[in-house]
């Protein structure tokens, strides 16, 4: 017989709510605070910084007309617009022509530098700010690709996007070379830094907030009467400002047309929900590449296509990229 | 019982296990095959202070992030707005608060910029922009073109002065039927929304001169003109049955009829001069 011991009741319902908030909590710590490999990051980092690089660089053939105060756009146009003046911008410190060049050139220094992973958690601070600061003045000649842009550029200053594809690993790895021990700074695994928490919350943000971009791009498509009645990618790829490549000789064969234009908007808007599952996420994220891809070819918009395609590949687990490209 | 609890603590870690190695979205290799947190990023995160201090500002942010969407181009005026408006100052900081609409709800046609100047000589010539044959690289093209949608929709979605006046002249009427009756706190929330119509009007119509002066300006330099006229024009998108008959799709028949949005000319100093009457806006009662 078992000798009597002391059994703490509670009652069925606190058990249950208990272990709701602690299973609870620990899907969150799971999600957010687990150690992450910054391989994926870092691929994200050089790939968007050579987009981010490309798009500021083009600024540079008409630099003054868009930045200047004696340009196209007027220096309180913002103000007006957002009714405040939180949307700032280095470029309202700025006078001359000569000092918009030179900081201009600047900028695209420090750009390439954090393409390319040098001085990262510096150098991805400032392209942060970089980019929000031209998109904020340039405010009236924006599209999407800013939009992508600020925030990839957001996060991968949140996160280690040095860990991995970047000048600061190479010379890391040469030091602990050159280091028995091994115990240098920024040592890690072969030639990735460590995985960190602060990459792993970057690499979440940049997922949810992807989910978020499709899901409200699906569901503003919803209203249209056009994504159901299956004629949108008609009108995208009829279009004579947007047109780069004539596909209207699918006006033959609306029934592609038709399917193109449902999958799309089926796509978009079931992407939050079905990224996420191991069994469907190869399936959204290959459909991804037709999609941005076409939009790039045929729109002529193919800084915004690769800019999303990049975005995606957040949901690429670092295992995966590794086998890809080894020797990195 | 004693002995049924631990089989039951048991079981429970077994399953907290079991779901710990099911993983969640991304097949992320754990700290084993990463290599461990370096000391200090361990200690910082292992915190129970710092992961909620963290998590309050993940969910504040999302909170923010989520308000953009839900607010632009469309929003409640009651919540969403309202929300939108209180954390604007970080929308506006972080460049976030985007309505990610894109080609939503449909797919619309193209606008453009026609402009016609006189140069100094006294020749004329009409131009355009976005002019795909003149704008290189295509990013830059679609710089220009940009530019010249958010001007079209500046003009589109901005009543005329008479429209604005007749409805700024019914809410008047209103607000002092509503006192007269003795309604005084609708009367007050309507007039509230009549001045910040009026302000917002205000704010439109000088965000559209000065932008459309600036363009002015900007091509009076360029093309080293003394006199502009300056138009929007909207292309439609041709069906399909108008392709198949050989219609090309920048065929003049999709064109609109130009509006006009300025006429301007150039001083000694080089700044343009409007040559349209000032538009007078009323004075409301705040």
């Amino acid at each position: 017989m078992n000798s009597e011991s002391k059994t703490v009741i509670t009652s069925g319902d606190d058990l249950s709510m208990h272990s709701w908030w602690s299973s609870w909590t620990r899907g969150w710590n799971r999600f957010w605070f687990r150690s992450e490999d910054p391989t994926t990051l870092g691929l994200i980092r050089f790939l968007a910084g050579c987009v981010v690089f490309y798009a500021h660089l083009v600024w540079s053939s008409e630099l003054l007309t868009f930045f200047s105060n004696d340009g196209v756009l007027p220096e309180n146009y913002r103000q007006l617009l957002f009714g405040n003046n939180w949307a700032w911008s280095h470029f309202d410190l700025l006078e001359s022509s000569s000092a918009i060049w030179f900081v201009h050139i600047v900028g695209l220094v420090i750009i390439a530098m954090f393409t390319c992973g040098v001085w990262t958690r510096v150098t991805a601070v400032m392209t942060a700010l970089l980019v929000i600061s031209y998109a904020n003045r340039a405010t009236g000649a924006l599209f999407g690709l800013d939009q992508i842009m600020g925030f990839l550029c957001l996060y991968l200053a949140i996160g280690n996007s040095g860990g991995a594809f970047s000048v600061d690993r190479w010379l890391a790895n040469r030091r602990k070379q050159n280091d028995p021990v091994g115990q240098g700074r920024g040592a890690g695994q072969g030639r990735t830094a460590r995985g960190d928490v602060s990459t792993n919350i970057a690499i979440r943000l940049i997922q949810i907030h992807m989910c978020l971009v499709y899901l409200f791009a699906g569901l503003g498509k919803l209203q249209g009467e056009t994504w159901w009645n299956g004629q949108a990618i008609w009108y995208s790829m009829a279009s004579y400002e947007y047109q780069t490549l004539d596909m209207t000789w699918l006006a033959n064969h609306m029934w592609f047309v038709s399917l193109m234009t449902l999958v799309t908007v089926a796509w978009e808007v079931s992407y939050p929900a079905l990224v996420w599952p191991r069994l469907t996420r190869p399936f959204v994220l290959l459909l991804a590449i037709p999609l941005h891809i076409g939009i790039g070819i045929c729109m002529g918009m193919m800084t915004f296509g690769l800019i999303m395609l990049i975005g995606n590949l957040a949901f690429v687990s670092p295992a995966l990229i590794r086998r890809l490209l080894p020797g990195r | 019982m004693a002995k049924s609890q631990n089989q039951h603590r048991k079981k429970k870690k077994a399953d907290l296990r079991a779901s710990d190695s099911q993983g969640d979205a991304t097949e992320s290799k754990t700290s084993e095959q990463a290599g461990t947190n370096s000391s200090l990023e361990a200690s910082v995160f292992d915190s129970q202070a710092i992961r909620w201090l963290v998590s309050a500002a993940l969910i504040f942010y999302l909170f923010v992030l989520f308000l953009g969407p839900l607010s632009n181009p469309v929003g409640s005026d009651f919540l969403t707005r309202p929300l939108a408006e209180f954390v604007s100052p970080i929308h506006r900081a972080m460049f976030l608060g985007h309505g990610y609409r894109f080609f939503g709800p449909d797919p619309g046609p193209g606008h453009s910029v026609v402009y016609r100047i006189t140069d100094h000589d006294g020749d004329f010539t009409e131009r355009r922009f976005p002019d795909r044959d003149q704008i290189w690289p295509r990013l830059m093209y679609h710089r220009w073109f940009m530019l010249s949608e958010s001007i079209f929709n500046e003009h589109a979605m901005t009543p005329d002065e008479k429209s604005f006046r007749e409805t700024d002249t019914e809410l008047g009427e209103q607000v002092a039927a509503l006192q007269k009756n003795g309604k005084f706190a609708l009367a007050e929330r309507i007039a509230r929304e009549r001045s910040k119509m009026a302000d917002q009007y205000r704010d439109a119509r000088q965000r559209i001169d000065e932008r459309v002066t600036a363009l002015a300006q900007h091509l009076m330099s360029v093309h080293d003109g003394k006199h502009i006229e300056m138009f929007v024009q909207e292309r439609g998108i041709p069906f399909t049955v108008q392709v198949l008959t050989g219609t090309e799709i920048d065929d003049p028949q999709f064109l609109s009829k130009l509006t006009k949005i300025g006429e301007f000319r150039r001083d000694q100093q080089g700044r343009a001069v409007t040559l349209e009457l000032p538009v007078k806006l009323p004075e409301v009662p705040r």
